[in-house]
């Protein structure tokens, strides 16, 4: 199940990020091959993401940090930002974060 | 000749076993452009037989169904970053039958061990030729933070266009036209990229089937090309720049750490040289376009 409420996980064990400047791009590995055909270039929203991801805030608390800090739609967003994860979900570099049981 | 001049790597061959080297596609290489930073030593030497020992290949492919050399080729990542192992298999059989490169970038030291298709025969063949030298040089090119590219590029006075795009896009075509207009091509196939006492420049390579003369030229514009009806010139800034550049590199990263210092280069030239879509039509108009261009 995967929506606002879901804490995602950047699996930097498996990709190469590079910045530059506010922007950045994903290089996945698999096997820790460079997959060159599968890389994302991220804008500065979805940069922004990237780096807001820290294995505890969910989607919906990433886009309400991002929503102050710059001038964008809050629904375009949010479209973007859903759209972005499920994207690297797709290439295998973001997962969610299962809470342990208790 | 005993060494071959690649951009700042000078290859010494120390010694031929049961080979008659053969100064074919890199005869002309044979002095620096630019003082060497690094010297590999080569030996090469004929083989019984090739022990892959069960190694499973990062990569693999094969030459297109027309080629005079038609093979198959494989990568292995060895025990490091620093050691690759390039197989190829030669399907016609003639003169070699298999051949294995041990690439140390660690000792600098760089060995082939060539099986010859007729028990025991002597062989002749050129150091770097086809796809020994180019799988050679990918690594080549990466250990001196360098990278290869699909690509032509031609020196304008001084300044230096690279021209990349896929097979097929226009890149010998757009050679032409400059040539047409009184520039130096450098190169119309593949470059070797890399950084020069800071300056981002181009290098010619042995390429395969005719000898390449040693060329270079400092980078002044990228572009990425694409057929249009009409000369189109818009500049990618950024991230998506170095993406699409990097698009057109030739590159087998098998690791974390290659991977990592092949990006950084690539970035590195596009955040530095201008990088540009350009939609040309095949007329000398699009040389005066890009010469005007600021």
């Amino acid at each position: 199940m995967m929506d606002f409420c879901t804490v995602f996980r950047l699996k930097s064990e498996r990709l190469v990020a590079k910045e530059a400047g506010s922007e950045m791009v994903l290089v996945p590995l698999v096997n820790d091959i460079a997959s060159m055909t599968d890389m994302l270039a991220l804008n500065e929203v979805a940069a922004s993401i990237v780096k807001a991801m820290d294995g505890k805030k969910s989607l919906d608390e990433i886009c309400r940090l991002i929503y102050e800090e710059y001038e964008v739609d809050e629904q375009v967003l949010r479209d973007d930002a859903m759209k972005f994860i499920t994207q690297a979900i797709e290439k295998n570099i973001v997962e969610p974060v299962v809470a342990p049981v208790k | 000749m005993m060494e071959i001049c690649l951009p700042l790597i000078n290859l010494k061959f120390e010694r031929f076993e049961r080979i008659n080297p053969v100064w074919d596609v890199s005869k002309e290489f044979n002095r620096p452009l630019v003082n060497p930073q690094l010297l590999f030593t080569c030996i090469y030497k004929t083989a019984d037989a090739i022990a892959l020992n069960g190694l499973k290949p990062c990569f693999s492919g094969h030459s297109f169904a027309e080629s005079v050399i038609p093979c198959e080729w494989k990568i292995f990542r060895a025990d490091s970053s620093e050691r690759v192992l390039i197989y190829i298999h030669f399907f016609n059989q003639i003169e070699i039958a298999e051949l294995l490169a041990t690439v140390d970038c660690c000792q600098k030291l760089i060995t082939v061990e060539a099986v010859p298709a007729v028990e025991g025969r002597q062989l002749s063949f050129d150091p770097l030729f086809h796809p020994l030298g180019s799988l050679l040089m990918i690594y080549l090119a990466g250990y001196s933070r360098g990278f290869l590219i699909h690509a032509s590029g031609v020196d304008d006075g001084g300044k230096g266009f690279l021209f990349t795009g896929r097979s097929g896009i226009g890149k010998s075509t757009m050679s032409r036209l400059w040539s047409n207009e009184g520039a130096t091509v450098v190169n119309d196939d593949r470059m070797w990229i890399q950084q020069v006492n800071g300056i981002w420049t181009m290098f010619s390579i042995p390429m395969m089937h005719y000898a390449q003369k040693p060329a270079m030229a400092p980078l002044s514009k990228i572009f990425l090309l694409s057929q249009n009806r009409e000369n189109t010139v818009q500049q990618v800034a950024g991230a998506k720049g170095a993406l699409l550049l990097m698009q057109n590199c030739i590159q087998h990263l098998f690791d974390r750490q290659l991977t990592t210092s092949h990006v950084d280069a690539v970035f590195n030239a596009a955040g530095s040289i201008p990088v540009y879509e350009l939609g040309f039509k095949p007329d000398s108009e699009i040389v005066e376009i890009i010469r005007t261009l600021h």
